[in-house]
């Protein structure tokens, strides 16, 4: 019999009402294949919480909970400070770990949810937070966060005569949280799943503040066929759009470099929020997309 | 009758959710052809996919 | 049990300290603060054994103790004015998912203009939030009534978190003598917390704050609503108990009484300004004059039916608000004495905002205006001219 290559437990679904070709639900899955049974989780009001948990059904089979929008750092925080409080008082889970791990949106990571995350980091909570990013605000139907791309259409940021979409480029959340001094940043994406949930065992064997960035395509927000959202993010990855790397303790690892690193306009042509854009507008990425590969020491 | 606080006991009831409805397309396996590259396993957004 | 002379944030502290809590998390502001740096305090010296997160807003400290509620730890915050305006959002997930959270909520006017005294509107706004609400007279009020909070808040029949809230500087920053109970009793009397309802434990997974949908979401409300109705015996009860293991009561728990018999003229308040009340009532009485004083100690759930039966004989009934409800010129217990009693002379006095002195002659003008009164009146006192 052969070894399998992914765990067989199962922590999240089946049953849940995610969108075909859903990327949060695999994040969701993912994780918890690698975390396992003694994992608490917080997910932020978003897409995820929505599609499974409408009560009286949950798609989890760990302890999970959802407060609000803004504020999964610090639920995370207090779940994190109860568990050592009733491990010390009361000899609750001796000699046991329990990984608690929020699992966040990109609003509710870089927008909403900033200042209750940051405080999360900066107090050292022994947490694990994954922001799952779809780069715009999908539950409520495609509005911008600051994780949209620049030039991406979306309903709070379409094309126009006076406008090329979003007009900011996407906020750098993994070198903001460096920043904070934690021991473990990574980017990832769905369509690696190996490197992902390596990153994730990894992340869970780190005493401290850890943070994941994950990129989830999005079918309905990106507009491409439900079926090729491994494909799409494959190409995020393979263009350089996004770079798959490693902060560890403050130094910088690339994880993963693209052979030769594909033309944007393969990544940006297969999106109905690019299809607005010209080709000299797709140069403008291309550049920044350039530059910042160089920066990472990625070509 | 509802729960204290909303609150849900049984893990992971929503598998007596029937889902599908608004599916069009629907993976179909071919045993012969099946190498266990798992890479459907691991793709699935929902844990659809069991090894027998 | 042992006496000391202490302000009403300390008072306060001492009363987390006995209650063993497992975890703080809070934010400073004027006039908590001393409340949660002397736990801080008791933890660093090793008084307490607690975990304590240094939240970076009250909006963040209300939600980690959810976080820790939740997860199975007798969990407290404090806060006031802005930072409970801050939290508002969460105290309804608080209550909403049942967590027996006690929050000690030292009233201070809102902004704007900014302000840090004493009056009651931020506690007041948050009326509605699903939280018991008690108001406090004095420092052995305070410890008194958190030690309590936190039983009835984890009675299995309540689950339901407690504001307790306390007049800012008139009382935390006010000295007074406080018994102090033996900490083994009151660990004896509290118990560990071990929730009866759920936890956050990989042995036994739940979901906790799924989306109601319209199906459900009605019926999750009123059994909530229910809930807070409900506590009223538990709050009665506790209050009992308590005299009898510590020696202490507060009326029954929901409302205190004062000089009632032969008072054609009664005074409804709640808070500190009791205090202020009773003087004038007690100097009165030497003058031959009886008047009364319903202390409203439990305003959610509101005490109807005591109230109704407090007040059944009195002609005159005067009810102090230190808030104001905006736009229909009374305060909130005003409106709800008057939602309450029929067919009686209610007059509403709006007094102390933002750290106004209410003065003796201030009480004494009340009970002169609503003696002469005709008629169902809101008059705001102690005001200058503007």
């Amino acid at each position: 019999m052969k070894q399998p290559k992914y765990p067989r437990e199962e922590y999240f679904g089946p049953g849940h009402r995610g969108c075909s070709g859903c990327g949060a639900a695999m994040v969701a899955r993912m994780v918890l294949k690698v975390a396992g049974k003694d994992s608490i989780v917080v997910t932020p009001t978003g897409c995820l919480e929505v599609f499974s948990t409408p009560y009286p059904e949950t798609a989890w089979r760990v302890p999970w909970i959802h407060v609000a929008f803004e504020n999964a750092g610090a639920v995370a925080s207090g779940i994190e400070a109860a568990i050592k409080a009733l491990r010390r008082k009361r000899g609750m889970y001796k000699d046991r770990k329990i990984n608690v791990i929020v699992i966040a949106g990109d609003g509710g990571t870089a927008d909403i949810g900033f200042q209750s995350l940051s405080g999360a980091m900066e107090r050292g909570h022994n947490i694990l937070y994954i922001m799952y990013d779809n780069e715009a605000y999908m539950n409520t139907g495609v509005q911008r966060s600051s994780s949209t791309p620049l030039f991406a259409s979306a309903t709070t940021s379409p094309p126009g005569k006076y406008s090329k979409g979003e007009d900011r480029p996407k906020k750098d959340m993994p070198f903001i949280m460096a920043a904070h001094g934690i021991p473990y940043v990574a980017t990832a994406c769905i369509s690696y799943p190996t490197d992902f949930m390596k990153k994730v065992k990894k992340a869970l064997s780190i005493e401290g503040p850890k943070f994941i960035h994950v990129l989830q395509p999005c079918t309905v927000g990106w507009g491409f066929p439900a079926n090729e959202t491994i494909e799409i993010g494959r190409l995020a990855v393979e263009t350089g759009v996004f770079p798959l790397f490693e902060i560890e303790n403050g130094k910088l690892k690339i994880t993963y470099k693209p052979p030769k690193r594909k033309p944007l306009k393969e990544y940006i042509k297969r999106q109905k929020r690019f299809r607005h854009l010209t080709d000299e507008d797709i140069e403008i990425l291309q550049k920044y997309v350039d530059e910042r590969c160089k920066m990472l020491g990625l070509d | 009758m509802v729960t204290i606080g909303a609150v849900i006991f049984e893990p992971g009831n929503a598998v007596k959710n029937k889902t599908g409805g608004w599916r069009t397309f629907r993976p179909i396996l071919d045993i012969e052809k099946c190498i266990k590259c798992e890479i459907c396993y691991i793709f699935c957004p929902e844990p659809a996919i069991y090894e027998d | 049990m042992k006496t000391i002379i202490t302000r009403g944030t300390y008072a306060a502290a001492e009363a987390v300290r006995l209650a063993d809590v497992d975890v703080v998390a809070a934010y400073p502001i004027t006039p908590q603060t001393e409340c949660v740096e002397k736990i801080a305090e008791f933890i660093a010296n090793g008084e307490l054994n607690a975990e304590y997160i240094k939240a970076e807003s009250e909006h963040s400290a209300i939600s980690a103790i959810i976080g820790s509620s939740a997860t199975g730890a007798r969990s407290f915050t404090a806060t006031s004015s802005q930072g409970l305006a801050l939290m508002h959002e969460i105290l309804y997930i608080a209550s909403g998912l049942r967590l027996p959270i006690v929050l000690v909520n030292v009233n201070r006017a809102l902004s704007a203009p900014i302000n840090i005294w004493c009056d009651h509107q931020d506690s007041i706004s948050e009326r509605d939030t699903g939280f018991i609400q008690l108001y406090v007279e004095d420092n052995q009020e305070i410890l008194d009534t958190i030690i309590q909070a936190f039983k009835i808040a984890e009675d299995k029949d309540v689950l339901l978190p407690v504001m307790v809230n306390l007049d800012g500087f008139i009382l935390s920053h006010t000295y007074e003598p406080v018994v102090l109970p033996d900490e083994e009793d009151v660990k004896e009397y509290l118990g560990v917390y071990e929730p009866p309802h759920y936890s956050l434990n990989p042995d036994k997974p739940v979901t906790v704050g799924p989306v109601g949908v319209p199906k459900y979401y009605m019926e999750i409300r009123k059994q909530l609503n229910d809930a807070i109705n409900n506590s009223v015996k538990i709050i009665k009860k506790v209050n009992k108990e308590y005299k009898k293991l510590f020696g202490r009561e507060y009326g029954d728990g929901l409302i205190e009484c004062y000089n009632l018999d032969n008072a054609d003229t009664v005074l409804v308040a709640m808070g500190s300004v009791c205090g202020t009340v009773k003087h004038v009532i007690n100097n009165l009485k030497k003058e031959g004059k009886d008047v009364g004083l319903v202390k409203v100690r439990c305003y959610r759930p509101f005490p109807k039916k005591e109230i109704k039966k407090a007040l059944k004989d009195a002609e005159n009934i005067a009810v102090l608000d230190k808030n104001v409800c905006f736009g229909f010129d009374m305060g909130s217990l005003g409106l709800d004495i008057n939602a309450t009693i029929k067919d009686k002379k209610i007059c509403n006095y709006i007094v102390g905002l933002g750290g106004r002195d209410i003065k003796i002659e201030h009480i004494k003008e009340i009970i002169n205006h609503v003696e002469k009164s005709k008629e169902n009146t809101t008059k705001w006192i102690g005001l200058n001219k503007y």
